[in-house]
């Protein structure tokens, strides 16, 4: 621990007075904030916000992570935009976020009907309705955007952002270039924000995927295994997936007459015609089943019992934003062995070697033609899954949260190490 | 650390946080903030002029298909694509996404109407324009299907 600074208090007060008087307020609060935490009367505070983080989502959890893994640096704020408790959250997603704060920043602005406050929905030159989520950013020392909103403008001394995806291009107020570091989830999503944004990414930090180890050999069963919501647009593509699975056992007995394929999904609360759509096709095939809303325990036997992975999301969609950006469930099946055959789009080309760890593969044709391999080769389904659990295990959480404890080291070290010279700069400049 | 600069750094902040903005405070924000209020008002104020304050007019305006007939040719260009947004606007004001999307659908007829019939060196822009509107139509019908970004 380095020694606080030795400052002068009258230094201190003059540059405060100079710095409010030709920047504004802000600036002036922010440099008592750094003082603060150069000289050591408080711990740093982090404020991170998620204008979805009132429902459960894979981005939520993200962030959540995150989160947890920096209580132990900094005093940490979870900042929402619909009432939410941390009891909530670490039930959802099994967390321990003892000490972390939630603050509630209502946009009177944009409570409609939405489930959510939806950036998408603001219109270019209109008033931007997360002022007062920038105004909350202010507050903290380190402020952390895992929205992805662009329309959020940062006030804190440090200001990261994480992208899972950037949805829309620039329009109206944009403020994605003000984030220093920008984080990314894949390197499709990196390539998305070059292209959309015209932004440079600084780092990517892949989500954290638990799972594993594999089940034992003899434990596995000829099951071939599905999970994804069931969306009502069908991007999922659950219904392709039954069609095929009806077709291979009808077509190919002698390989796939044992096979069973469960489908497992979230739905909403009386779910979707979508859903039922799925559902009518497994009606005809006794080794086809739907299974929604699983528990967390039931999806984990599911997991240890089969031994073939199914994804075809982004299979036929022209928006790149209906590719899996990561593919958290293919990564968690590959963790308890399942060999994964996955449309090759997307993030998948991280995840999944084709040949080595799993299969790409452009349609139905494709997974009909990799799964009779499979179905066919004992050897080669223990061979794969093997390579994939492996290679898999690079996503776990204690890779996460070793990363996010390097970057956020590092800017906070160069917030407090750097804090002399930035007086000396200031002096400078006012 | 000394006990003066203790003291000096918690009235530093005790005389801050008295004296803490309530909104917009610095001089960009504030800047920005009276951009948009002028051209909120500018809004307002065409848009009541364009509409005779009548709401069946907007609706009118929003054919389910962008190539149906909609006033052009009663506009003024420059005034053609400001009316798209000011109406994106207002239905987002009175109703729900099903009804941006019709706004957006319709801006976004009403900009290919523009890049196809006039040349004015300005059709890279409103190409980019086009791009940016249809990325916005998916994004949005597929919130109105309820079906949320994959990942």
């Amino acid at each position: 621990m380095p020694s606080p600074p030795a400052i002068d208090a009258a230094d201190l007060t003059r540059l405060v007075d100079r710095l409010r008087a030709a920047r504004g307020w802000q600036a002036a609060y922010n440099l008592v904030q750094r003082a603060e935490c150069a000289l050591g009367t408080r711990r740093p505070r982090l404020g991170l916000y998620d204008h979805a983080l009132h429902l459960v989502g894979g981005g939520q959890k993200y962030g959540c992570l995150l989160a947890a893994a920096l209580r132990d640096r900094c005093e940490v704020t979870l900042i929402a935009n619909r009432p939410i408790t941390t009891g909530e959250l670490e039930g959802w997603y099994g967390l321990d976020l003892s000490g972390v704060e939630v603050e509630v920043v209502a946009l009177p602005r944009l409570d409609g009907a939405q489930a959510q406050p939806d950036p998408a929905l603001v219109v270019p030159g209109e008033p931007n309705p997360f002022t007062p989520v920038s105004a909350a950013s202010g507050r903290f020392d380190l402020f952390v955007n895992n929205s992805m909103n662009e329309r959020v403008r940062p006030r804190a001394n440090i200001a990261a952002a994480v992208c899972h995806f950037p949805e829309r291009r620039p329009a109206g107020e944009f403020y994605m270039d003000r984030y220093k570091p920008l984080l990314y989830n894949s390197e499709y999503t990196a390539e998305w924000i070059r292209r959309r944004w015209g932004l440079e990414p600084d780092r990517r930090l892949f989500p954290p995927v638990e799972g594993g180890p594999p089940s034992p050999e003899g434990e596995r069963q000829r099951l071939v295994l599905s999970v994804a919501r069931f969306e009502r647009a069908g991007s999922k593509r659950q219904l392709e997936m039954a069609r095929a699975f009806v077709r291979l056992r009808a077509e190919f007995p002698h390989l796939a007459g044992d096979w069973r394929l469960v489908l497992a999904g979230g739905v909403e609360a009386g779910g979707n015609d979508y859903q039922r759509r799925v559902e009518e096709v497994a009606a005809d095939d006794a080794a086809l089943r739907v299974l929604t809303n699983v528990s967390a325990n039931e999806l984990v036997g599911l997991y240890r019992q089969a031994s073939l992975f199914w994804h075809l999301c982004g299979a036929g969609a022209r928006d790149p934003g209906l590719c899996e950006h990561f593919g958290m469930t293919v990564a968690e099946a590959m963790r308890y062995g399942l060999v994964p055959i996955v449309f090759d789009g997307g993030g998948m080309p991280e995840i999944v070697a084709d040949g080595a760890t799993g299969y790409r593969v452009s349609g139905s044709a494709g997974l009909l033609e990799r799964t009779l391999e499979l179905m066919a080769d004992d050897d080669l389904r223990r061979r794969l899954g093997a390579a994939g659990a492996e290679t898999a295990a690079r996503f776990g959480l204690e890779r996460f949260d070793t990363e996010v404890r390097e970057i956020f080291d590092e800017l906070l070290a160069g917030y407090i190490g750097g804090f002399e010279a930035e007086l000396q700069r200031l002096r400078d400049e006012l | 650390m000394s006990d003066p600069l203790a003291s000096t750094l918690a009235e530093l902040r005790r005389r801050l946080e008295a004296d803490r903005p309530a909104a917009a405070d610095d001089a960009e924000a504030a800047s920005a903030a009276q951009g948009q209020t002028d051209l909120w008002q500018l809004s307002e104020l065409e848009l009541d002029r364009l509409m005779g304050r009548r709401l069946q007019e907007v609706h009118r305006l929003l054919p389910p298909n962008p190539d149906l007939p909609v006033p052009r040719q009663s506009l003024p260009r420059r005034l053609r694509r400001r009316l798209a947004l000011w109406v994106q606007r207002l239905l987002l004001l009175i109703s729900g996404p099903q009804w941006h999307l019709n706004a957006l659908l319709t801006e976004l007829g009403l900009a290919t109407y523009v890049r196809h019939r006039l040349q004015e060196g300005r059709e890279d822009e409103l190409t980019e324009r086009i791009a940016g509107l249809e990325e916005e139509v998916a994004l949005l019908r597929r919130r109105v299907d309820g079906d949320g970004p994959a990942s």
